[in-house]
């Protein structure tokens, strides 16, 4: 008669026995040196592994040096707008001979400057 | 560096070399080939992720990974340590297998594996083949049928067979063994 379940794998009592015999089998093989294929399959799964760490380790990069790119594109806009207001303001007032209205410009724009960067970091 | 760096084809070499050695560590340690191959890929794979705190100036690769089996010896015996021993006959373990797992300190005792060769060396050869196949080369069962020139389901049903008459050879030798 044709066993009813000659499938090792359906149910959970094939696979602990399966995995007893499997230990068990092992003893009585060449002691001293693994399988080719559990060689061959580990290999293969560590550098799978391997691959998909170092694949991680990229995009965490890339998303560190996007961060960075947005800060300073950010940053050097500011600087560009401040810049080109102040160069109008101090040319205007330098026309004017106001000495100490630049001045006061001048602080201000200082004073601007680190308020943004003390936002910006 | 390239091992430190993450070289595919330094890795790969390297834990190539590498699988044997360890594999060797852990057997002298406990003669249980299956544990040996669980423990060699604890190591490796806790090589592959904690690449990171390879330090070149502390020692070589092999230093390194070394020591990272050394630590999991250490875990395995506080594991080892910390579970109750098992008591009784083998054959006691050996009837309740298709339940639950047979102890490592079963396995690991020299009448353990003397009974297995025996009972191993009691089945017809067809059914050796088929098992050594199955559960020491790890084929498939295409790859079984493909070797023994006979269909996927023939393969199948020898299993079957052969894992009941090492079942029963096993029980028969474990109880013979111990009456002697």
């Amino acid at each position: 008669m044709k066993p009813k379940d000659d499938n090792p794998a359906q149910d959970d009592s094939a696979t602990q026995l399966d995995e007893n015999i499997s230990r068990l089998l092992k003893l009585a093989a060449d002691p001293g040196k693994p399988g080719g294929a559990f060689t061959n399959s580990l290999v293969e799964s560590a550098m799978s592994e391997l691959k998909w760490l170092k694949a991680g380790a990229r995009r965490e990069q890339r998303n560190v040096t996007a961060t960075i790119s947005q800060f300073e594109k950010a940053a050097a806009m500011i600087a560009v707008v401040c810049g080109a207001g102040f160069g109008i303001l101090v040319t205007v007032l330098t026309k004017t001979n106001s000495l100490f209205a630049v001045i006061v410009l001048m602080g201000m724009f200082v004073n601007w400057l680190i308020y943004f960067g003390g936002l910006m970091l | 560096m390239g091992f430190a760096k993450g070289d595919d084809g330094i890795w790969r070499e390297f834990i190539s070399r590498q699988v044997p050695q360890l594999y060797r560590v852990f057997l002298k340690r406990w003669p249980n080939p299956a544990l040996a191959e669980e423990l060699v890929q604890k190591t490796v794979f806790n090589a592959v992720r904690g690449l990171d705190s390879y330090d070149p100036s502390k020692g070589s690769p092999e230093q390194w990974i070394l020591g990272i089996a050394r630590n999991n010896i250490r875990l395995e015996i506080r594991r080892r340590a910390s579970r109750p021993s098992p008591n009784g006959d083998i054959e006691h373990y050996l009837e309740k297998m298709d339940a639950q797992p047979l102890p490592d300190e079963v396995l690991e005792r020299r009448e353990t594996s003397e009974i297995v060769r025996m009972a191993l060396a009691r089945l017809k050869s067809k059914e050796q083949a088929v098992l050594k196949a199955k559960y020491i080369e790890e084929l498939s069962a295409n790859d079984i049928a493909l070797q023994m020139s006979i269909t996927e389901k023939a393969v199948h049903s020898l299993l079957y067979r052969a894992k009941a008459s090492l079942r029963r050879q096993l029980e028969c030798l474990a109880a013979l063994n111990e009456k002697g």
